[in-house]
């Protein structure tokens, strides 16, 4: 219960916290002002604006294509729904099929009206197993109909209650590109995006800068406040930094502990925090000998000192739950069924498992991989556990995860705004990418009940029912959470939550 | 002529074995570009699939003997990330290279030859000292942190240079300047070092010879002596190191395009080694090891005008 107290000690800290920050940035009182120009400091260059030909779009990407892009829906910093390119999201009955209703008057960037056929197209052009869009994995929709020019239906592969806030976030999938006008020019679009965003796409200049110029026919008639956004990838995380001191720059995605403390004692500087939701997690492969045994999993569990070594390895910055929620999803579970740090009984349930027990570790071969990696090794020497650390290429680590080739890997449950798509992928005994093999019938029907439901606190309380059973049979390991931060120069104002690390300035503006 | 002609046969020899041996580095590093491209949800089929689309299905050797035919007629293939020409990325971002190894290395060469001038008028003495410590100080120093105690020195200490990135010479020669002279100081104060050192040693030996005696006891001042008949008999080590040093500053403009997020080759290069887009990483090492054969081959026939008996010995030849 100590433990449970202090989860919620951290959550409304957090919340504390995120009120405090965005009144800071946003200075009470005073009206925005227009014009100037903003230039945003990302970690690396652009994979494309074309979702199908780039795949992934990085947090720096997502940066970028948030100037020319919309979702259908948005959310606010405390996670409710907002209209977005679609004025509402309507289920039936069951939550099968949801009807949006689609903004009037919104245009592409070249004049031509946005409506519900570019919605659709949009969508069915991802779910097509010709596209290879591999993010059609987490998408629920079987196909988008556009019965009249302002009504884009989705038809879901079953009742699903998390469309709308998953269409809100902006991703790779969700952020809506024009395929009518990418499929005529063709490769390169990827490079000239067109979108109905508050930006219009000026120049690429790559692996120097990208930049954008207010579009004067923004539906919202207000806004965007600043004339012009320059997006630089700055790859030095030390030369980022000081180019935001010197104030080449207004704005870094910032994810360097020392500069992150430093910024925090700088009167010049405004440090933003966003604790998503998901996790950064150890997925254990719960078919293969010896974590096939629940007691090594439960020892495994209990020996690894989380909370002490995020403390260590990041400085503080990032909060350990126990859950892979996280406070941005709004499920708070009053018993959880954490297992605590114990190791002295993690050194009797290895003893009790009476056979030597020897373990590989698959990571990334970077020094964040090797260093969460070799804090593990130690922690499991203590209860008797032999480790040994396999650094791997990035693209390897995946490939012999997704494929069961793994004992403990590293893994991401990234930051969404329901924790839906994630959770059902990752732990339903019949999806394709439940690579930890886990096989547990009551879990699968919670599974399919935060799915289902429509009802949200029932949903809530099927996932906390879920966590419950999953912490005692110890699938994966929940080492921190997803912690965003971005540092603005003093007089920069409007920037909303950091969900999935990117910065999104529609709301942005410069106070004199 | 016949001279001439067995240096670009093995000219070509070098370049078709750096090709070769870049291929099967690049191919047998591990990572897969369809994983990078399609993410990690992407299932195997559509893995095998993207692979096939690229070529990558096909044997090694047969991709290779495709590729060395193409590159022959100047195509260098497309990015397996993008799709943008390897040829075109090298081309747009060779001048942001270039300016920055001809500034480092004139950064280099105005310390160097100095230094090591005035190093050798009292071999041992104070000033001599002092270089040689100055010298191993900065050779011991890793660009990567040079460029960034510059950065804290020069943009945000004294607010007189910009910490990162780069101006185009189309908007303003003063401005384009401004943004390489960190980057090139970078490179450049490391890269004097050693000149200065190969430079001081040839000069001490030249300074031993007859020529020079006589040059003295014709009552010649000292700098004339040392800038008219010593410096130029002295410099071949320092265009030998030259060329060969191409090589460091290149691997070290990797480093600094990275810090200083600068346009250029090196950058590109690391990009594509990130994202084993192992068709621009080969474009580019193999662009970038011919510039190195080339410019040695260049300093190779640099000796000759510089040196009566080199011409002499290769026409005989």
């Amino acid at each position: 219960m100590g433990m449970i107290s202090r989860r919620f000690g951290l959550v409304a800290a957090l919340v504390a916290g995120l009120a405090a920050v965005p009144a800071l940035a946003q200075a009470p009182a005073s009206a925005p002002v227009k014009g100037g120009t903003l230039t945003i400091g990302v970690e690396s260059d652009f994979e494309g604006f074309d979702p199908v030909r780039a795949g992934v779009y990085s947090n720096s990407t997502v940066t970028a294509a948030s100037l020319f892009y919309e979702t259908l829906m948005r959310l606010d910093d405390k996670g409710n729904l907002l209209p977005g390119l679609a004025l509402a999201m309507t289920p039936n009955e069951d939550g099968s099929v949801w009807a949006a209703k689609i903004r009037p008057g919104v245009k592409w960037h070249d004049g031509t009206p946005f409506n519900a056929q570019a919605v659709a197209d949009h969508f069915n052009r991802l779910l097509d197993p010709a596209s290879r869009f591999a993010g059609r994995a987490y998408l629920a929709i079987e196909k988008v109909e556009a019965p009249d020019e302002l009504t884009a239906v989705f038809k879901m592969r079953g009742p699903n209650a998390a469309l709308p806030k998953t269409l809100a976030q902006p991703t790779v999938t969700t952020l809506i590109i024009p395929v009518k006008q990418a499929l005529e020019k063709g490769a390169d679009y990827n490079r000239n995006p067109i979108g109905t965003g508050p930006f219009v796409f000026k120049e690429w200049r790559a692996a120097d800068r990208l930049i954008a110029e207010r579009n004067p026919n923004y539906w919202d008639k207000d806004k965007p406040y600043l004339d012009r956004v320059i997006v630089r990838p700055l790859p030095d995380s030390d030369a980022r930094y000081a180019s935001l001191v010197k104030g080449d720059v207004q704005v870094i995605w910032e994810d360097r502990a020392e500069n992150i403390q430093k910024a925090k004692k700088d009167k010049n500087l405004i440090t933003l925090n966003w604790v998503g939701s998901g996790a950064l997690v150890i997925p254990l492969n719960t078919v293969k000998e010896p974590l096939n045994d629940k007691r090594v999993r439960q020892a495994i569990s209990m020996g690894l000192n989380r909370k002490g070594n995020a403390a260590v390895l990041s400085q503080g910055l990032r909060p350990v739950y126990d859950d892979p929620y996280g406070p941005a999803s709004g499920i708070e579970c009053k018993d959880n069924g954490s297992l605590g740090y114990d190791p002295e009984k993690a050194k009797k349930l290895v003893a009790d498992y009476g056979k030597p027990i020897k373990l590989v570790h698959t990571v990334t071969a970077t020094p964040r991989g090797r260093e969460g990696a070799q804090v593990f090794q130690a922690d499991m020497k203590k209860i008797g556990i032999d480790v040994e650390i396999k650094p791997v290429d990035q693209t390897q680590l995946v490939k012999e995860t997704l494929s069961r080739d793994f004992l403990v890997s590293g893994w991401r449950i990234i930051d969404l705004a329901d924790v839906d798509p994630q959770m059902f992928a990752n732990f339903h005994s019949k999806s394709p990418i439940n690579f930890s093999g886990y096989n547990n019938a009551e879990v699968d029907r919670l599974l399919l009940i935060g799915r289902t439901s429509l009802d949200e606190s029932k949903r809530k309380a099927a996932y906390c029912d879920l966590i419950k059973i999953m912490n005692d049979d110890v699938v994966w390991l929940w080492t921190g959470s997803n912690t965003d931060f971005a540092i603005t120069r003093a007089n920069v104002r409007g920037i909303p939550a950091l969900r999935g690390g990117a910065v999104q300035v529609e709301a942005a503006w410069l106070a004199k | 002529m016949h001279w001439l002609a067995r240096q670009v046969l093995r000219l070509a020899v070098v370049l078709l074995c750096v090709t070769l041996l870049t291929y099967l580095i690049v191919n047998i590093l591990p990572g897969d570009v369809a994983i990078v491209i399609l993410g990690s949800l992407a299932t195997p089929q559509d893995i095998a699939g993207l692979r096939a689309d690229l070529g990558l299905d096909r044997p090694m050797l047969v991709r290779y003997f495709d590729w060395l035919g193409s590159a022959l007629s100047g195509d260098l293939g497309r990015s397996y990330r993008n799709g943008e020409p390897v040829a075109q990325a090298i081309a747009d971002r060779l001048p942001v290279s270039l300016q920055l190894m001809v500034m480092a290395q004139n950064i280099a060469l105005g310390i160097a030859v100095p230094v090591a001038l005035l190093s050798v008028r009292r071999p041992g003495g104070f000033f001599d000292r002092m270089s040689a410590s100055a010298a191993f100080g900065f050779l011991a120093m890793p660009n990567f942190m040079l460029g960034i105690v510059l950065i804290y020195l020069f943009s945000v200490t004294f607010d007189l240079l910009p910490a990162t990135g780069f101006t185009p010479m189309s908007e303003g020669l003063w401005d384009n300047l401004v943004s390489m002279t960190l980057p090139a100081l970078t490179l450049g104060l490391i890269e004097w070092t050693v000149l200065m050192r190969v430079l001081r040693s040839d000069l001490l030996t030249t300074l031993k010879e007859d020529f020079i005696l006589l040059a003295r006891a014709k009552g010649l001042p000292p700098w004339r002596v040392l800038l008219q008949h010593a410096l130029r008999p002295s410099s071949f080590t320092l265009i030998t190191v030259l060329g060969l040093n191409i090589g460091g500053l290149i691997g070290g403009a990797v480093i600094v395009e990275q810090i200083f997020a600068l346009p250029g080759v090196g950058r590109l290069l690391l990009g594509g080694i990130f994202n084993r887009d192992l068709i621009l990483v080969q474009g580019t090492v193999s662009f970038i090891a011919a510039g190195f054969v080339l410019i040695n081959f260049l300093v190779d026939m640099l000796y000759a005008v510089l040196d009566p008996r080199v011409r002499y010995a290769r026409f005989r030849s």
